[in-house]
């Protein structure tokens, strides 16, 4: 009899312990997604490190995925690729999924030829570093030099991704370094379009993207 | 915050007052908002109505509103482009306006008064619930070409508020009354970010009290001194 009154303590501790454990250990994250009130498919303009990125492709809104729970938006890659031309090139790429809600009020119909993510390739300096990029601050790249990369999947048969190439017009209307953890956060303007089939408008992003995660 | 509406309270359910007359008193002003870290401090026209329904000393209860129109608010925003026909950034006039609307109750001490009973100031305390409508408005805005960065947008709070009153009463029914504010009691915690915040208004008012009941005891008291003064002469 005693052990079983033991057992019932232990569990009641080991249940508090993981009660404790949740409550401190599972921070929800939030979508950070807010709603445009003049233009629904796409989350507002904002410089406030939200990690989140809209833009229509044909007309249908695209945004980035939600993580998790504890993870929220699903956070960009910044990296400098090295070319062996002049200048090498400085990628920002995310994925994409159908902004769902918005998609469906404006009565979007599902089908395939779907994108699951969006490359945007300007070309910088082969010295370019971290001070540089806080130096894009109010600067625009247009078409002339940007590329945008597109990747396209077929989710009918047959099944087949694809990475489509055109030109976009990049403006990091605000670039600031963030103050509560070593962070950048980069929020702009983009839109693009790979000839006449794919054309990507009114993209926002705003992104706060760890200095650790850099490769320059 | 909490500890302060405590006392408050205890002081409501507590504390007598001296007060006699029931009265209905109206008031305007100037107010001031102290909380706001805007660009462009709100300032609002205030309109007080206080009543006092009962004349009894031992029942200083009042209720009061207070609607404050807002005459200021602006901030400028940046609006930007990809369009290269267009210059990429243009700056716009923001104009934030809120609205606030009271309803309190509370006790009125009396804490001077002057012979006649003609100058009274009095010290008031009220607890209430207070809603703050923000409208945000960009003057100007092409909303086709540009985007607006951090734009603000509408909001509506409503949550509990202390207020503190001195309230001087001169020439029998004249009113000036001095009133601040606290900021609602849970601010606007929202997971987007507002460039403004709750408004905690301090206000300067004049106005008039209409009396349209009296105690007794003040009956009495204004019998006795008609009748001592009968008696001198």
């Amino acid at each position: 009899m005693k052990d079983i009154k033991d057992i019932n303590k232990y569990s009641v501790y080991a249940i508090a312990a993981l009660l404790i454990f949740c409550v401190t250990g599972c921070i929800k994250e939030p979508r950070n997604y807010y709603a445009d009130e003049d233009d629904p498919g796409l989350s507002r303009l904002t410089s406030h490190g939200y990690n989140v990125v809209t833009n229509y492709i044909n007309g249908v809104p695209y945004v980035n995925p939600y993580a998790g729970y504890n993870y929220g938006n699903q956070i960009p890659t910044l990296s400098k690729i090295t070319t062996s031309s002049t200048y090498d090139t400085l990628s920002l790429s995310w994925n994409v999924e159908l902004n769902n809600t918005a998609a469906d009020n404006a009565g979007y119909v599902y089908n395939s030829g779907n994108y699951n993510s969006i490359s945007l390739l300007m070309p910088i300096p082969k010295n370019f570093s971290r001070t540089d990029l806080l130096s894009l601050n109010g600067q625009s790249f247009s078409s002339n030099t940007d590329a945008v990369w597109v990747n396209a999947y077929h989710d009918t048969p047959p099944y087949y991704d694809t990475t489509l190439t055109g030109v976009a017009n990049i403006y990091f209307v605000s670039v600031y370094p963030s103050e509560s953890s070593p962070s950048i956060v980069l929020s702009g303007l983009f839109n693009g379009n790979i000839g006449d089939s794919v054309l990507l408008t009114k993209g926002r992003f705003d992104f706060v993207i760890p200095v650790d995660n850099l490769n320059f | 915050m909490a500890k302060l509406l405590t006392v408050l309270t205890c002081c409501v359910l507590f504390s007598l007052s001296v007060t006699a007359q029931s009265y209905l008193s109206l008031s305007t002003g100037i107010s001031k908002d102290v909380n706001s870290n805007y660009n462009e401090t709100f300032y609002h026209i205030p309109l007080t109505l206080q009543w006092k329904p009962f004349y009894s000393h031992y029942n200083p209860l009042f209720f009061e509103v207070n609607y404050a129109l807002p005459i200021s608010g602006n901030e400028t925003a940046t609006a930007y482009t990809l369009n290269p026909s267009l210059p990429p950034a243009v700056n716009l006039q923001e104009q934030v306006r809120p609205y606030v609307f009271t309803a309190s109750i509370g006790m009125d001490w009396r804490i001077y008064t002057d012979r006649a009973r003609k100058d009274v100031l009095y010290l008031n305390f009220l607890t209430g619930v207070c809603n703050q409508t923000f409208t945000v408005k960009y003057k100007n805005y092409d909303k086709t070409n540009y985007e607006v960065l951090n734009p603000d947008v509408n909001s509506d709070l409503t949550n509990i508020v202390a207020i503190g009153e001195i309230v001087y009463k001169f020439h029998n029914n004249m009113i000036a009354m001095f009133r601040a504010q606290t900021p609602l009691l849970n601010e606007y915690n929202g997971p987007y970010t507002l460039s403004y915040k709750d408004v905690a208004p301090l206000q300067l008012t004049f106005g008039y009290s209409f009396y349209y009941n009296k105690s007794k005891t003040d009956i009495k008291k204004s019998k006795r001194r008609r009748y001592e003064r009968y008696k001198r002469y």
